[in-house]
């Protein structure tokens, strides 16, 4: 992406559980009481369920980040492996579908110095001497048709991503983080996805939208026992809106992946926007809900 | 203003400033800022009633270190003349016309002609000077034969023989980071800065000198803006873009002699043309109203490293404190390594300082997404439009990008100021 997504300067890093249980169970008092709704009546036992709740959900979405860097590290390993052998065919059709896992955990990698710049950097963004990361590859292929002298990007890639995965396993997150790293994948689609900018060479474009919002999605699962009782009319919402716009997705698909960006005409570039707008509106409000 | 210009015959022929004194003589609703006007412009100078004016000619132009006026049109021009002469013609007439446009007289003289279309398209009979300034500049291509770089207009090589007078400064910026830049409304062989607390004002300039330049001249592309987002002056307040941000708090101001030598006027590195002026950046800021309108108050903060509503910067508590980059919180510095205040801060840009003044805009909504199309136009003056090029590199890793695009960007020398019987860019086409 060309640009961090929030929880910058470790704002995502690094947060014992013991921290997010003494957060959650001052949620109801102090700094933040209208935002929790649940905090009805704060007796000990609600803090300590809505505590256990968001523990739980900060567990499971680092469950899930894991398995997506697990899954990012194998499909960039298939991808490489055909760049390598300069199976420009094979690399093309690899390339979307490697991509999704990083898109679905891009939060994550923009919390941690360069890894999103080095992995999903575009041009213009960065230094021309200094630009590698998927993009880069997908110029070559899809531009120049040839994976010649890509080497050096190939493996850096490799490297990169197993940084990520390192990330992955090592650092712990915080409930009010995950909520915001949803609304920002959505923000990812909205500033590059829905404009084509993303894939401007491959026009793989959807593949990643989707990503974005399977990413956001699996961060309000994860939050959603809490949610429910803090604003169920909220939760609501929210699924659906998301089940709107899987639906206006389905439209598009083709085979395993999607139509491409450069078949889209600007009244379903639209139609798409203004669904996204409607989904990451509603998600907004849940930072403030589990913080 | 209720007048209607027939039926108020003036022996002087028809002027905005004879309107604007029947006007006020007749009681027609003008208040105070024509009674004042009538009392003179010396009184009025500068006055951002309606009623001030901005002396047009001076040792440079205006438009730069001016109070920033409320509203902008800004226009860039292609030369379609492939004569020397013709070009010269053109400069001649638009610094008369600005000259006379910033006094608040009409374009032209007047013409009673009934066969002949009027001098001046009159739609700012009967506004105030508004204190409008006009300013002109010169772009690279103007130094280039047709077809380098650009899209091909013009003809021959080297069409007006200027290239041996083209600083190497004057170029196009390169690629930078968050850019999506759209070629049709980028470049430009001139430039004309209309700023006017009166939109109509500002539009009636450019409308005047692009009629003017018919057949000489087209509009490449043009930007209005509708609010200023800096202040050059220490007089003014910062206002704030669209953003909900104050913005250019730390700017260069008219009042900083020193630091406009430093940072803004060209020096001896220039030719002797352009010696006295500087260089102008316009760059379209699209900002994606809807991304941002659902960050959070916290996250918009750390983004640019000031607290939304003081303006002050996290590591202070009023609006001029000096961003404390070297303080630290408990997950790190308190302005983050990614916030806009920190990355183009003077300190990491080699003490590079710049003169914003730029204007909010919209046009319309983005066909693409149906989203608000608005931002910032930005426009900023420096001695060297590399220094700009340098702090926009170093803010490939702000936090901001992720809410901003840049899709225009131009460069223009601006050229030093005129005298009475002088006309701009006179020292270039005469060198």
């Amino acid at each position: 992406m060309n640009a961090t997504i929030s929880n910058r300067g470790g704002r995502l890093a690094t947060l014992a559980v013991g921290t997010i249980l003494f957060a959650a169970a001052g949620c109801g008092g102090s700094d933040d009481d209208e935002s929790t709704a649940a905090s009805e009546p704060t007796t000990a036992e609600t803090a300590s369920t809505d505590g256990e709740a968001l523990a739980a959900a900060v567990d499971e979405y680092a469950a899930y980040v894991r398995r997506e860097a697990a899954a990012l590290t194998d499909s960039t390993a298939e991808f490489v492996a055909a760049v390598d052998a300069g199976e420009v065919e094979r690399a093309k059709e690899i390339y979307p579908s490697a991509r999704v896992h990083f898109e679905r955990i891009e939060p994550v990698a923009s919390a941690f110095g360069d890894l999103d710049p080095d992995i999903d950097g575009r041009a213009g963004d960065i230094p021309p001497d200094e630009w590698g990361g998927y993009h880069r590859i997908e110029k070559a292929l899809w531009v120049h048709g040839s994976t010649k002298g890509l080497e050096p990007i190939t493996a850096e890639l490799v490297d990169d991503v197993g940084n990520l995965d390192a990330v992955a396993n090592r650092e712990e997150f915080e409930a009010p983080d995950i909520a915001q790293g949803s609304v920002d994948l959505l923000g990812e689609v909205s500033a590059s996805k829905i404009t084509g900018e993303e894939e401007r060479y491959s026009h793989t474009d959807l593949w990643d939208f989707e990503a974005n919002v399977q990413g956001a999605e699996a961060g309000f699962d994860a939050l959603k026992p809490t949610l429910e009782r803090a604003d169920p009319k909220l939760v609501a919402e929210i699924e659906k809106q998301f089940e709107a716009m899987y639906d206006l997705l389905d439209g598009y698909r083709r085979g395993d992946g999607f139509v491409l960006y450069d078949t889209l005409t600007p009244k379903d570039t639209r139609e798409l926007a203004r669904q996204v707008d409607a989904l990451a509106e509603s998600l907004s409000r849940v930072p403030s809900l589990v913080g | 203003m209720t007048n209607e210009p027939k039926g108020k015959p003036d022996g002087r022929g028809l002027t905005r400033r004879g309107l604007i004194k029947t006007a006020g003589a007749a009681g027609a609703g003008l208040g105070l800022g024509a009674g004042g006007f009538a009392l003179g412009s010396a009184s009025a100078a500068e006055s951002d009633d309606g009623t001030g004016t901005v002396p047009f000619r001076g040792e440079r132009q205006a438009g730069v270190v001016t109070a920033a006026q409320d509203r902008l049109h800004f226009a860039a021009f292609d030369v379609t003349t492939t004569s020397r002469a013709e070009l010269v013609e053109l400069l001649r007439a638009w610094t008369a016309a600005a000259a006379r446009m910033t006094e608040g007289e009409l374009a032209g003289p007047r013409n009673d002609e009934p066969l002949l279309p009027p001098e001046d398209t009159g739609e700012a009979l009967g506004l105030l000077p508004s204190r409008l300034t006009i300013t002109f500049g010169f772009g690279p291509t103007l130094f280039e034969s047709a077809g380098a770089g650009r899209p091909t207009r013009g003809a021959g090589a080297d069409r007006f023989g200027l290239s041996r007078l083209r600083p190497p400064a004057l170029r196009e910026l390169p690629p930078l980071p968050a850019e999506a830049i759209e070629p049709a409304r980028s470049g430009g062989d001139l430039c004309v800065q209309a700023c006017a607390d009166d939109p109509q004002v500002a539009f009636h300039a450019v409308r005047n000198l692009a009629r003017i330049g018919r057949g000489k001249v087209v509009l490449r592309w043009s930007q209005l803006g509708f609010g200023r987002t800096s202040t050059t002056t220490r007089a003014q307040a910062t206002p704030r873009n669209l953003m909900g941000l104050k913005d250019g708090t730390n700017n260069i101001r008219a009042e900083d002699a020193e630091a406009l030598d430093e940072h803004v006027w060209a020096g001896a590195e220039a030719p002797a043309w352009l010696r006295g002026g500087t260089y102008l950046v316009a760059r379209r800021i699209r900002m994606l109203i809807e991304v941002w309108d659902r960050a959070t108050l916290s996250d918009q903060e750390l983004t640019i490293g000031r607290a939304k509503y003081s303006g002050a910067p996290l590591t202070g508590s009023d609006e001029f404190d000096q961003p404390n980059l070297a303080a630290r919180g408990a997950d790190g510095p308190v302005i983050p390594r990614d916030a806009h205040v920190r990355l183009a801060a003077p300190q990491l840009n080699a003490g590079t300082r710049i003169l914003r003044r730029g204007y909010s805009f919209t046009d319309g909504f983005d066909e693409v997404t149906g989203q608000l199309d608005a931002g910032l136009f930005f426009i900023s003056f420096q001695r060297d439009p590399a220094r700009f090029e340098a702090i926009q590199r170093n803010l490939g890793r702000d936090a901001l990008n992720e809410y901003v695009k840049h899709t225009s960007s131009a460069v223009f020398a601006i050229p030093p100021g005129t005298r009475e019987g002088t006309y701009i860019g006179q020292a270039l086409l005469e060198a």
